[in-house]
């Protein structure tokens, strides 16, 4: 029986999969034919096209010239075509985007772009059907064309067009619904902030929510930190994910104004009164550490009184990474190194404890001198490993190596002969930690004296002090 | 004896169509999923905001962990390559598993590294460490260079000393298309559920011209056998993997160039220093971790981050590599035999676990078999080659099919081997793989059956000397 029913089956249905290996080679080999030709004709119009764009960015050219060339090409064929090379380059500089924008818009490609993105989107089947759009049938593909169309939209900074892309946030598809998110996070429009913001309770809450809280963190952050205010009512939600969400996005929007003020060389402006009090004044105490890191990361950032004796109060919180990021927050205040910072060094978590040896490294010559000084005088040997570490990473050590590794010195060089890189290393940081030798801790002294390196002087004194 | 050769083929032509059923039924709706996925996520790549992640504070750091162990003449490239990576913040640990060559020379002169004091706290088991070296030159590269132990090893030695929320592992032979991380980390971002590991494709560097650390122009190679693996990763990558991706199997991802997310990787337990495949046992325990702890998690693969790796180019490099595949797959397998049929892992449990232990598996025996039997029942009993013939053809009929399909797909999708000239050639070495070199990687399968019977656990490692820079002309 089995032996019949393989004899029925199988040969034409190795027959037929004959033909379809027959078939698919052919698709693939005229496919390749057809997509070179397109290319070939893509190649033919962006030689037209570039040309013109590039003149028009660099200014070369009237604008009233290339919009008519443009139109001479942009048969209806070809306007796929024409779009692709338009909407090529999406890292646009801020000054080039009206020009592309314009052209845009005088070419027509604004309101097909708006149409794709409503004909199909966020109305039911049974609505198309009712306004008599597509036949009443969505095409099962139209996510793509809503998808594309949104972030067109965005590139081009079309601000006009933001009710729209805040309806394409309740969009079936979930790639719409992201772009949309994006583009209404590039056009930056202050109205948009609401739509988008409304989404942040099932982005924290939902287990599959419709936007995932990431897109939808980076695009409310993407707006300036002006607009942070309408965040109120989620930094006061009851539940602590909402709260943690809608904080992160506060401290991110800080992070880049501050980021954005230091290249300009300005100050970061104050936070709104309402939002500094919600922040400083109830956040920083909530019952969620998730929340109370947040808090941190924006009282990095902002330039309030009561920012630097709340976050040495939150470099003792129970939870070791709001220590962390309010020894890293506090070192952003460029302020002089405080016992907060001692603390940290012996902190139970490593962690801590490295991100306060890099804080106070990073702060220059005072915070190398604390870090010495604590290295010198703690009898806590996690906290002198981590600041050896950080000796190390901060550059000191290749110098220190260099300078013993070097016969010319003048020093008793032949101890260091036959030891291995890391001997070295350890043989130094004992000296240099007083835990050596008298000798050798007069021989690293008097070693580093001699180099021309100021931050070695610095180790030099630690080093004779201990002798 | 001549029914007993007759009762044999009736088995076997029975054992052969179940096989094929099962086996092929599955591929086919494999292939199904990935021609949808991998043609819509690559329409989906005109609007996929890299520029947003390319911008954004949010977008995390990422370490890439390099496990090198006598890569002399290959991983300066690969360090180059990973520097050149467009990626926000990106740190670079290479780890030197105790080379008796040249790689850590190599690598200290090439990046002008200098030893640095390091604390080492263990989270996972490694060998000792001797000394770290990092670079003025590249702030963000470190190099660890730590006693002979293996390539798990290795890697676990590189998560100990991760300080970023996310970790890629790379092999050292491998060059990557500058935004492959970004790439990468698209979907773990983008995800409304929590991505523990995210894989990308692997593609045959073999061919192709490397300027500065960067695929500059796609070849194919000019041996046989480098080209027929050219085929095979595209329907491993395109159809396999898109396909178990999509339905919610993911059972590997390829540690060549994979992205984990480190405090769940830690907390599972890390790569397992019993297996020779420490890639996929690693995601199949985050999976049973991620069930056992009543976790979200989601295992991602994604079709467009590139990474181009080396693949054998003679036939002791092939089969060392099969033979260790082979061994890898079987040893994950019995490990993971708890959460066979168990309701807990959904498809993974259901499907395609058990669809890699029958057909991945155990059916390197199945088809020797085949080898054995119809030439032994053709010449006791021509007659039976009636029944045989069929199946036989049916096999390769399909098997063919497959590979030109992903062929097909790579034209219509992505087209990296562009020219018509190259296409054709792909297509033909897809028709002919059936004939030479399916029986060659079958008889190093079934090695790998043998070693893992015999209870070897020995990584066998694939050298590549020469290949690499023959392909950076």
């Amino acid at each position: 029986m089995p032996n019949g029913l393989i004899l029925r089956f199988a040969w034409p249905g190795a027959l037929l999969l004959l033909l379809c290996v027959t078939g698919l080679t052919l698709f693939a080999l005229l496919r390749n034919a057809s997509r070179r030709l397109q290319g070939r004709h893509l190649l033919e119009l962006g030689s037209e096209v570039q040309p013109l764009l590039g003149a028009l960015l660099a200014g070369s050219i009237e604008y009233e010239d290339v919009l008519r060339q443009l139109r001479a090409l942009g048969a209806k064929s070809r306007q796929a075509s024409l779009e692709n090379w338009l909407m090529a380059d999406r890292d646009l500089s801020a000054e080039k985007v009206p020009l592309l924008r314009r052209l845009c818009e005088d070419l027509g490609l604004i309101g097909p772009w708006q149409g794709r993105l409503v004909a199909e989107g966020s109305q039911s089947p049974a609505q198309n059907r009712h306004d008599g759009r597509a036949g009443g049938r969505a095409h099962p593909l139209g996510f793509v064309l809503r998808a594309e169309a949104a972030e067109n939209l965005g590139i081009i900074r079309h601000r006009p067009s933001w009710p729209l892309l805040v309806e394409a946030l309740a969009d079936p598809h979930a790639t719409v619904r992201s772009a949309a998110a994006r583009a209404l996070a590039q056009i930056g429009e202050p109205e948009s902030f609401s739509g988008l913001a409304e989404r942040l309770r099932s982005a924290a809450l939902d287990p599959v929510p419709p936007i995932s809280s990431a897109p939808l963190k980076m695009a409310l952050a993407a707006f300036p930190l002006s607009e942070a205010g309408r965040l109120s009512a989620f930094l006061e939600d009851p539940c602590w994910q909402v709260r943690s969400l809608a904080a992160g996005i506060v401290s991110a929007m800080a992070e880049q104004a501050a980021a954005a003020c230091a290249e300009q060389e300005r100050e970061l402006p104050p936070l709104e009164p309402e939002l500094a009090e919600i922040f400083l004044g109830r956040l920083a105490f909530d019952k969620s550490p998730e929340v109370r890191a947040r808090v941190v990361d924006v009282a990095g950032y902002v330039d309030d009184a009561r920012c630097v004796p709340l976050l040495r109060d939150l470099a003792n919180d129970p939870e070791w990474f709001v220590r962390l990021r309010a020894v890293r927050a506090l070192a952003r205040h460029k302020l002089t190194p405080s016992s907060a910072f001692s603390r940290c060094l012996t902190d139970p978590n490593w962690r801590v404890r490295e991100a306060a040896a890099e804080e106070l490294c990073a702060l220059g010559s005072p915070g190398i001198s604390t870090l010495l000084d604590h290295f010198s005088t703690t009898q806590d040997r996690y906290s002198r490993e981590q600041i050896a570490e950080q000796i190390g990473k901060a550059g000191l050590l290749p110098s220190l190596l260099e300078t013993f590794g070097d016969p010319g010195c003048g020093s008793d060089t032949s101890r260091w002969k036959g030891r291995s890189a890391s001997e070295k290393v350890e043989a130094l940081l004992t000296a240099l930690g007083n835990r050596g030798t008298r000798k050798d801790s007069e021989a690293v002294g008097s070693e580093l004296c001699l180099n021309p390196d100021p931050t070695l002087s610095v180790l030099s004194k630690v080093s004779t002090t201990g002798t | 004896m001549r029914s007993l050769v007759s009762s044999a083929a009736d088995l076997f032509n029975l054992l052969l169509a179940a096989y094929f059923v099962i086996g092929n039924g599955t591929y086919t709706v494999l292939m199904l999923f990935s021609v949808v996925s991998v043609w819509l996520h690559r329409r989906r790549r005109t609007y996929e905001g890299l520029q947003q992640l390319r911008d954004s504070p949010l977008t995390p750091p990422v370490t890439i962990i390099i496990p090198a162990w006598n890569e002399q003449d290959v991983i300066v490239d690969s360090v180059r390559s990973v520097l050149q990576t467009d990626y926000p913040e990106i740190h670079i640990c290479v780890v030197d598993d105790g080379s008796s060559d040249e790689t850590l020379a190599r690598l200290l002169t090439a990046f002008a590294m200098i030893p640095a004091f390091r604390i080492s706290r263990p989270r996972l088991p490694s060998r000792p460490i001797r000394c770290f070296y990092v670079s003025p030159e590249n702030p963000g590269l470190l190099v660890i260079s730590k006693e002979r132990g293996s390539k798990p090893d290795a890697l676990n030695a590189g998560v100990n000393h991760c300080r970023t929320p996310y970790f890629c592992t790379l092999d050292a032979d491998c060059v990557l298309d500058h935004d492959a991380i970004l790439r990468l980390m698209r979907p773990v971002l983008r995800s409304r559920v929590p991505i523990v590991a995210s894989g990308g494709v692997v593609r045959v560097l073999n061919g192709c011209t490397v300027v500065g650390g960067q695929v500059a122009k796609v070849g194919l190679p000019r041996g046989a056998l480098e080209r027929f693996q050219v085929v095979e990763y595209l329907r491993s990558f395109f159809f396999g993997r898109t396909g178990w991706n999509l339905a919610g199997g993911t059972l590997i991802v390829s540690g060549a160039f994979a992205m984990f997310h480190l405090e769940t990787a830690i907390e599972a337990g890390g790569f397992n220093l019993d297996t020779v495949t420490e890639d996929m046992e690693l995601v199949i325990r985050l999976q049973r971790w991620a069930v056992d702890h009543g976790r979200k998690a989601r295992i991602s693969f994604t079709s467009d981050p590139v990474c181009w790796t080396q693949c054998p180019a003679t036939v002791a490099m092939l089969a060392r590599q099969r033979r260790r595949w082979q061994l890898g797959l079987l040893q994950t397998m019995r490990k993971a035999s708890g959460m066979f049929f168990n309701p807990s892992f959904g498809v993974l449990g259901f499907i395609s676990l058990p669809f890699h232990a029958l057909v991945e598996g155990i059916g390197a025996l199945v088809e020797p078999m085949g080898y054995l039997i119809i030439p032994l029942a053709a010449c006791v009993d021509p007659a039976r080659l009636r029944f045989l013939l069929p199946v036989v053809l049916l096999s390769l009929a399909y098997s063919g099919f497959l590979s030109v399909s992903a062929v097909a797909l790579e034209e219509v999708t992505y087209h990296r081997y562009s020219s018509a000239r190259e296409l054709a050639t792909l297509l033909a070495y897809a028709l002919l793989e059936n004939f030479g070199y399916r029986q060659l990687v079958l008889w190093y399968r079934l090695q790998g059956v043998v070693r893992f019977l015999t209870g070897s656990r020995k990584w066998e490692k694939v050298v590549h000397i020469a290949a690499h820079s023959e392909a950076a002309s």
